[in-house]
């Protein structure tokens, strides 16, 4: 049987309801899933590495555990893909990185292991800006990753082939990395659902690391019932990871909540459609009972600052071991170890990571230590103590994804462009709290647009049940991407 | 003060990344000079956060004072673990 291409847009809770019912197999699912790939990947480029075999095998199990009743969890049987920087066993992890084009981990990441042992169906592995370093997907070093709504704009990043594969039918949902907005941002301009969640809520083992102190995994999906799912199987401490924490409950008990809206966004600072898109959101919750209160938050530049200064530290701290010789494919030099080592980095990364690993170098040095690196540890800890303040009057903060809708292929010229894109999503990490995009609707060229909430720690359940709101007002159908018109 | 070429060689050393020719050693200067000065910022004074301040059109509210009898000496003694007559007997913690 080939399923009809509207029904691999159903929700993953949808399609749980179908296989129940015996509406369709996982494996017909999983075969139109991937046919779906082989259609329409090539102009999309959400996909590194595709696992066919893998995925059969798995919805082969998963339609006999139904069978005989025994359904590991409500993911039983779901195709889902993961960014290519989760170690994934016996299955190509790059980073979307030369150095690691062979790496073929011998283990799983955690959040992996949790959805194979949820009986989650693994189609393969996403394209990403090479080692999360970038918002756009043109970064990565194996292929650029389209937008679906319209070629000739970026996917975002870096989870960029995540979001681009959940919204063109590639997948019920994904799991993407996010260190300052790389999931949230990605899924605000493919108009799907991403949630960064609360600091170590979920397990960063087996994670490729890119700002140890900033990174969490997160989620992409097409309804936020999908998102409460997955997360639900995902959260909990890890004993593989320090900073893991105990799963919190997901019920929540319906008040009216009270909103605070940041100050930063002046006239000129969002595209009117963002604008726009942020006013239906508030008469939406204000509908609910939620009362709205204007607020400055810790000093927005300074911040953007921390996080870049930050990211490339821990970057340049991180990336050392990618030599050639520990890690990475190796390049030779002149023969000495000095040059292998040299000419190994130079070929394996990219000119993004190079400037990061660099510029971190720079921050961390003796004489400039204090100017940039302590600083921006100040000003992180100034932007923590501005949020508990913050979460202490307020349930949420309600603001813009990103102050514009995706931009075109090749338009950013400056790295200091692209860091200030970021502005509405990097206080989620500095902060360690969790965040929402919400799909929103779409501007005159039909691009998504978003909104985005944030909670204090663990705030997680108020986010799903804010966002909820927001997804009566905004049907799936409007945020489908025209995949008919591939190229316009 | 500007990063200089000889700077960004040192870095390359650090770093352990081989630049192929000067042309690129200038060019990654240029992009560091430019993160540099965006991180700058960092030193200017931090903007002071206290969603509290905003509260413009809120009050505190008091209520007015109103005089309350207190417990009766013998109900607070009728508590403590060690009473002397009138007083409550508390362990020594400095040493005369």
């Amino acid at each position: 049987m080939s399923l009809e291409t509207n029904v691999l847009f159903r929700t993953a809770c949808e399609h749980r309801k179908a296989l129940d019912n015996k509406e369709y197999t996982s494996l017909e699912l999983t075969e139109a899933v991937l046919e779906q790939i082989d259609g329409h990947d090539a102009s999309v480029g959400a996909f590194l590495t595709v696992d066919a075999e893998g995925a059969c095998a798995s919805a082969r199990e998963s339609d006999r555990r139904r069978e005989s009743g025994a359904v590991l969890s409500p993911l039983d049987g779901i195709p889902y893909g993961v960014k290519d920087n989760f170690c994934t066993k016996d299955l190509r992890t790059t980073c979307a990185s030369r150095m690691l084009e062979r790496f073929i981990p011998p283990y799983d990441a955690t959040a992996v292991a949790k959805l194979r042992g949820a009986g989650a169906v693994l189609l393969g592995k996403q394209n990403m800006d090479e080692f999360a370093m970038g918002s756009s997907t043109e970064h990565s070093a194996l292929q650029e990753t389209r937008n679906p709504h319209h070629h000739a704009f970026v996917a975002g990043g870096s989870s960029g082939g995540s979001a681009a594969a959940v919204a063109s039918g590639m997948g019920c949902f994904a799991l993407g990395s996010d260190t300052g907005g790389s999931v949230r941002q990605p899924a605000s301009f493919c108009g799907v659902y991403g949630l960064k969640p609360t600091y170590g809520a979920i397990s960063r083992y087996g994670v490729i690391e890119m700002a140890t102190s900033l990174d969490s995994v997160g989620i992409f999906s097409r309804s936020i019932d999908d998102c409460m799912t997955v997360f639900d199987v995902l959260a909990g401490q890890d004993p593989l990871d320090a900073t893991s924490c105990a799963k919190g409950s997901l019920e929540f008990a319906a008040r009216p909540l009270r909103i605070a809206i940041p100050d930063c966004f002046g006239d000129g600072v969002l595209a009117p459609s963002v604008a726009k898109a942020l006013e239906k959101a508030q008469d939406v919750l204000a509908e609910h009972g939620a009362t709205f209160e204007t607020v400055a938050l810790p000093s927005p530049e300074q911040a953007l600052a921390a996080y870049s200064v930050l990211v490339s530290a821990e970057c340049a701290s991180n990336l050392a071991r990618f030599d050639g010789i520990r890690y990475g494919s190796s390049k030779e030099g002149d023969g000495s170890l000095r040059s292998r080592y040299e000419q190994t980095r130079a070929y394996g990364f990219g000119d993004e990571v190079k400037r990061r690993i660099l510029f971190g170098a720079y921050v961390l040095q003796s004489d400039q230590r204090t100017d940039f690196y302590e600083r921006a540890r100040e000003v992180r800890r100034h932007v923590k103590r501005g949020f508990l303040h913050l979460f202490s009057k307020y349930d949420l903060l309600l603001c813009p994804t990103t102050p514009h809708t995706a931009f075109k292929r090749g338009s950013v010229q400056t790295p200091e462009e692209m860091y200030r894109a970021d502005l509405c999503t990097v206080y989620a990490n500095l902060a360690g709290v969790p965040a929402i995009s919400v799909p929103f609707g779409k501007n005159a060229d039909g691009m998504p647009v978003s909104v985005q909430l944030t909670a204090g720690f663990f705030g997680e359940k108020l986010l799903f049940h804010a966002a909820r709101m927001l997804e009566a007002e905004c049907p799936r159908e409007v945020m489908l991407p025209l995949l008919e018109k591939e190229v316009r | 003060m500007e990063l200089s070429l000889k700077e960004i060689e040192t870095l390359g050393r650090v770093c352990a990344i081989a630049f192929q020719n000067e042309e690129e050693t200038e060019k990654i200067r240029r992009e560091l000079e430019g993160m540099r000065r965006y991180a700058l910022v960092l030193r200017e004074p931090l903007r002071e956060f206290d969603p509290f301040e905003q509260d413009g059109e809120e009050e505190t509210v008091w209520r007015e004072d109103q005089a309350q009898e207190g417990l009766a000496r013998e109900v607070l003694l009728a508590n403590a673990p060690v009473t002397e007559g009138d007083y409550i007997v508390v362990s020594r913690t400095v040493e005369a």
